[in-house]
């Protein structure tokens, strides 16, 4: 799928994704739960598709509400690699466990 | 407002300082007030007991050595779970954060602790700050001390309870889409929402980054605004904080303050009684010298959807790294590889509504619908500022009801949707960075109303002048709770 | 590599490229140098993505990555934007890496530029700055582990992806399209390319406007190459459109194998980081950068070319190495023998025998060089004394001493070894007469003979014998 700016009207979401987006997430959803779901996306996006509507040609283009400055010295402080690991539920050595990619 | 005892809130420091009042006696009589009312209420994820009772001690030793102390001296603070206390864990009422024990504190927390101000403990709240009654905690609602059968609103219901029930003499909250103001509205307290930028977020685990804040809840003006002030201020550690200086109250009313109504804040959506009781605070205003008149703002019944749609695309970004991996809740995974494991684990550890808000999230962020909805919501996010902004030529602030509506009953079932529309009234101050306040407005059949205020950014000391006026005209009340207690 | 039937190549690469110049990573202040270290050393709440952390940006980076963007050639952003880039993997401690991303309406910090290699131009399509992933591992082998082991040193080390336009069209090329870019990033003095991990490259590859196929994890620019060739020619062997997918190297047993198949292409989710401000870089901020960023390799090159009359293939090697060009330019004020000093310098001093235990100073070396002019010794000699020093640390002067390094420049010495060696090679001189190679043999045999004759004066009097005597 690329970006492209296309309108897409999508006032409701199928079966398959509601799956798409729960793997798309690392949730593993049951099929009620699932159908559920689908309903209630599909009742809000509709809510949220009165934002075509609104007329925004009086925003600047690629306006952002960003700030400017926030940035710091390249000075070194200490790491904190004790404490941190002490929270780190499974490990080995001073490695954290995680399970296999593949 | 006057404690049991008959002292101000805001004085506590002071008193403490100067040894007039043994803050150790003080916090232990919070604690006692706890023991005896939040079984009902259930204001509190975890309590800091111990550690806070010695702390007390220690300030009573300084003060009598003459030591100068801080400006929170003896001030027991109550926090929401989703600000990080070292020592403390911090659940966010999630189970997937459950074990978290961070091991820094938030700047705001940093801040109280060093103005002598003492954590009493961790405050529930719905789950990652989704939700406006305290339902969608994992660890179960709290309830509102005006009524033991509704809600105490949300997320932040925990903080406002205990503030609410005198179980602290003040709290911090956050504010996402209204937040504190919620709960300070169905709890009677004072609760603000600073300028977004105003409260350092680091520390804050969170939920929206570009739409919340840190804020003080507390019974009256004067002590919300020691709160505020001791934890207001640009901090290095958060690059969206503000170098801008907080402006101290004159001190000298609300004479001849230009207050604006704004008009679709009394809509329909509104229940009478609600909108009465906040016109009939207008009035007030005006009584005591405010000059009174109406204004709109276009763009205000987007104003949900352009919030739920960024709010719920942050969301789902920011509460990708809860996988049980370096922190919080860690199910026994066996072989499962990566993905499989990771699913289950947030399966399991997240509550209906976050994983509403994660799938729609990821939809709006995703290729082919990022333009239409993500990228729109901005645009109109940006239209709405131009709108106050405009407002604010004509009127120095602007007010209407808190919610729409007197807090639900506990378990009243609504669909996630309408739910959502109850937040119509606050969202828009975390649209702009406004900052927002609301106030104990009167009540509606023993029910609370609250009022809430809008000022332009950075200008939070005109919003604790009109809380004090209104909070000086309106007399301040207790729950029955604490009454009969 | 056989020439094929002219079906046209076009490779365009991704090189990451640590900024290991910098001493904190690129949102937290945690040492930088990790590479020495044990594993979840280098760690702060930050970077190991702990709940409720924010990242500030190092503002040094923004200046070093503004430095590359204007050595190659690129417009640098007055105001570029982070965004997210959302995935999960055990190595993303927050499950998004902060990168930049050009696509969503958002500009890079640099881009539209280009890098000389070997008379051609590459362009240089963008510049970004993103942070690097932590590290995975496994114990044993990656099919039999039954889980994996994480080490976040290296999470959050500031990065800079260069991508370049699909305009190499082979394999060496992309070689030398990357040690330039080596080079010049090491001349910046930004970034030490040598380092394990520093630079890493994946390329995009496609034939005669066939599908695109990436391969990814190759470790150094020596399996570039390699890399390179093995999928061109797994390309041509099927002739046609390659199907558009993501490949491994898989350097054990050099070849690229097919990543499990996705069905769609990786949503990635992008917006911009809320956490995070916008790089303001002002005119007149950029023009501080470029004043204060040392000398770029081709600027240099030219330098030396024009302004010393070096050779320019010697020149550009010589501005190629920062610290042999830094070692040439002592030299020079030293001494005016550019040429003689530019061809010992890229000849005998390897960057690392400069640096290294035994440096040889710029007055010895200079004085070795004058040596030479003078004759008094050969060039040969010259790199004999030159090598020992550098080996033992003795002072160049006192190993000519020691080996009694001297030129032999008596003619009459000399003639009688020249005559020694033709008596002992019959036919020799009349090859020698007329063939330039079949002379330069026939001086190096007397050399051979005699290693301490100074060549010129063999050449000449074995010129003057060819003229008959």
């Amino acid at each position: 799928m690329s970006r492209k700016s296309r309108t897409r009207k999508t006032y409701s979401v199928d079966l398959r994704q509601v799956e798409r987006l729960a793997d798309l997430s690392r949730l593993s959803l049951g099929p009620e739960e699932a159908e559920r779901l689908r309903g209630e996306l599909s009742s809000i996006l509709e809510y949220f598709a009165t934002l075509e509507k609104v007329d925004v040609s009086g925003v600047a283009e690629g306006a952002d509400a960003s700030l400017e400055g926030g940035l710091r010295e390249d000075v070194v402080r200490p790491s904190m690699p004790a404490e941190i690991l002490e929270g780190v539920p499974q490990r080995k050595g001073r490695y954290v466990r995680a399970p296999r990619v593949f | 407002m006057k404690s049991r005892s008959g002292v101000s809130l805001h004085q506590v420091p002071s008193m403490v300082s100067n040894g007039e009042m043994s803050a150790e006696e003080y916090i232990a009589s919070i604690f006692e007030k706890v023991d005896r009312l939040d079984q009902k209420i259930h204001s509190y994820l975890q309590l800091n007991r111990e550690p806070s009772l010695a702390k007390a001690k220690e300030l009573d030793r300084r003060a009598k050595r003459g030591e100068r102390l801080g400006r929170l001296a003896g001030l027991g603070i109550a926090v929401k779970d989703n600000i990080c206390v070292r020592s403390l864990q911090a659940t966010c009422a999630s189970r997937i954060l459950r074990g978290f024990n961070p091991p820094y504190s938030a700047t705001a927390v940093q801040r109280i602790e060093s103005e002598d101000g003492i954590i009493l403990g961790k405050t529930n709240m719905d789950e990652f700050g989704m939700g406006n009654t305290t339902q969608n905690s994992a660890y179960g609602p709290t309830l509102n001390p005006w009524d033991t059968s509704r809600v105490s609103g949300g997320s932040s219901g925990g903080s406002a309870a205990a503030v609410a029930a005198g179980m602290a003499s003040v709290a911090l909250g956050s504010d996402t889409g209204g937040s504190i103001r919620c709960p300070s509205s169905f709890c009677s307290v004072v609760g603000l929402k600073p300028t977004y930028g105003r409260v350092s977020r680091y520390g804050l685990i969170p939920y929206a980054n570009s739409l919340e804040q840190i804020g003080p809840i507390a019974r009256d003006a004067e002590s919300l605004w020691l709160l505020f002030s001791a934890i207001a201020g640009y901090d290095a550690e958060d690059a969206t904080s503000s170098r801008e200086p907080v402006k101290s109250p004159k001190g000298d009313g609300i004479k001849g303050l230009r207050v604006g109504r704004i008009k679709e804040f009394f809509g329909e959506g509104a229940q009478q009684k609600v909108t009465e009781r906040v016109m009939d605070g207008g009035a007030k205003l005006e009584a005591l010298g405010a000059k009174a008149g109406e204004t709109s703002i276009a763009s205000l019944p987007h104003s949900l959807a352009v919030y739920y749609v960024i709010a719920m695309a942050e969301a789902s970004s920011n509460l990708s790294r809860y996988d049980g991996v370096r922190y919080g809740l860690s199910p026994e995974r066996g072989t499962a590889d990566w993905n499989s494991a990771f699913a289950r684990t947030r399966s399991e550890g997240f509550g209906e509504e976050v994983k509403r808000r994660i799938l729609l999230g990821t939809f709006v962020l995703s290729a082919g619908y990022y333009e239409a909805y993500y990228v729109r919501a901005q645009k109109v996010r940006a239209l709405l500022a131009q709108e106050f902004a405009l407002a604010f030529k004509k009127f120095d602030v602007l007010f209407g009801p808190t919610m729409p509506v007197l807090p639900p009953k506990l378990g009243e079932r609504v669909t996630p949707l309408e739910d959502y529309l109850i937040d119509i009234n606050t969202v828009a101050a975390n649209l702009t960075g406004l900052p927002a306040i609301s106030v104990p407005c009167g009540l509606v059949d023993g029910l609370p109303v609250g009022m809430q205020v809008i000022a332009p950014m950075f200008r939070e000391e005109v919003l604790l002048e009109v809380a004090a006026a209104l909070g000086r005209e309106q007399g301040l009340k207790s729950p029955p709770l604490e009454e009969a207690a | 590599m056989q020439a094929e039937s002219g079906l046209r190549v076009k490779i365009g690469l991704e090189v990451h490229c640590q900024l290991t110049a910098l001493k904190t990573k690129l949102f937290c202040s945690c040492s930088s140098d990790y590479r020495a270290s044990e594993p979840n050393e280098k760690i702060c709440p930050v970077c190991f993505g702990l709940p409720g952390t924010l990242p500030v940006l190092n503002a040094k980076a923004v200046e070093y990555a503004a430095m590359i963007g204007l050595a190659l050639n690129c417009s640098v952003a007055n105001r570029s934007l982070f965004y997210r880039k959302n995935y999960f993997y055990p190595d993303l401690p927050k499950g998004f890496q902060i990168s930049q991303y050009d696509k969503a309406g958002g500009v890079p910090i640099a881009s539209s530029g280009s890098v000389e290699v070997e008379g051609k131009d590459v362009r240089i399509t963008r510049i970004q700055l993103e942070e690097d992933p932590g590290k995975l591992t496994y114990e044993g082998t990656i099919d039999k582990s039954s889980y994996s082991l994480v080490d976040y040193n290296r999470a959050g080390i500031a990065l800079v992806e260069i991508v370049t336009e699909p305009d190499i069209e082979d394999a060496r090329e992309a070689k030398m399209f990357l040690e330039k870019l080596r080079s010049v990033i090491e001349s910046l003095g930004v970034s030490n390319g040598e380092l394990d991990g520093a630079m890493r490259c994946d390329a995009n590859i496609s034939l005669a406007g066939g599908a695109r196929v990436e391969v990814k994890n190759i470790s150094s620019f020596k399996e570039v190459e390699k890399a390179l060739n093995y999928e061109i020619l797994r390309q041509r062997t099927f002739s046609g459109n390659a199907t558009s997918e993501t490949r491994h190297w898989d350097e054990r047993r050099s070849i690229t194998i097919a990543l499990r198949s996705k069905e769609e292409e990786q949503e990635y989710r992008y917006f911009p980081e809320p956490d995070l401000n916008a790089i303001v870089l002002e005119p007149g901020a950029i023009a501080g950068v470029r004043k204060a960023m040392p000398e770029v390799v081709d600027a240099k090159a030219s330098r030396y070319a024009e302004e010393f009359g070096v050779s320019l293939q010697l020149a550009k090697e010589l501005a190629a190495k920062k610290e042999l060009s830094a070692f040439f330019d002592e030299c020079a004020r030293l001494h005016d023998g550019y040429q003689e000093m530019a061809s010992l310098i890229v000849g005998e001093l390897s960057a690392a025998a400069v640096a290294g235990a035994h440096p040889i100073a710029p007055e010895e070396f200079v004085g070795l060089v004058r040596m030479v002019e003078s004759s008094s010794i050969t060039r040969a000699q010259a790199k004999e004394a030159i090598r020992e020093t550098l080996l033992t640390g003795r002072p160049a002067r006192q190993v000519v001493q020691m080996k009694n390094l001297s030129a032999v420049v008596d003619e009459s010495a000399i003639a009688v070894v020249i005559a020694k060696v033709v008596a002992a090679r019959p036919g020799a001189l009349d090859e020698a007469r007329g063939d330039k190679k079949a002379f330069n043999h026939l001086v190096g045999q007397v050399l051979k003979e005699e290693p301490k004759a100074q060549p010129t004066v063999v050449a000449k009097l074995l010129a003057k014998r060819l003229r008959g005597k």
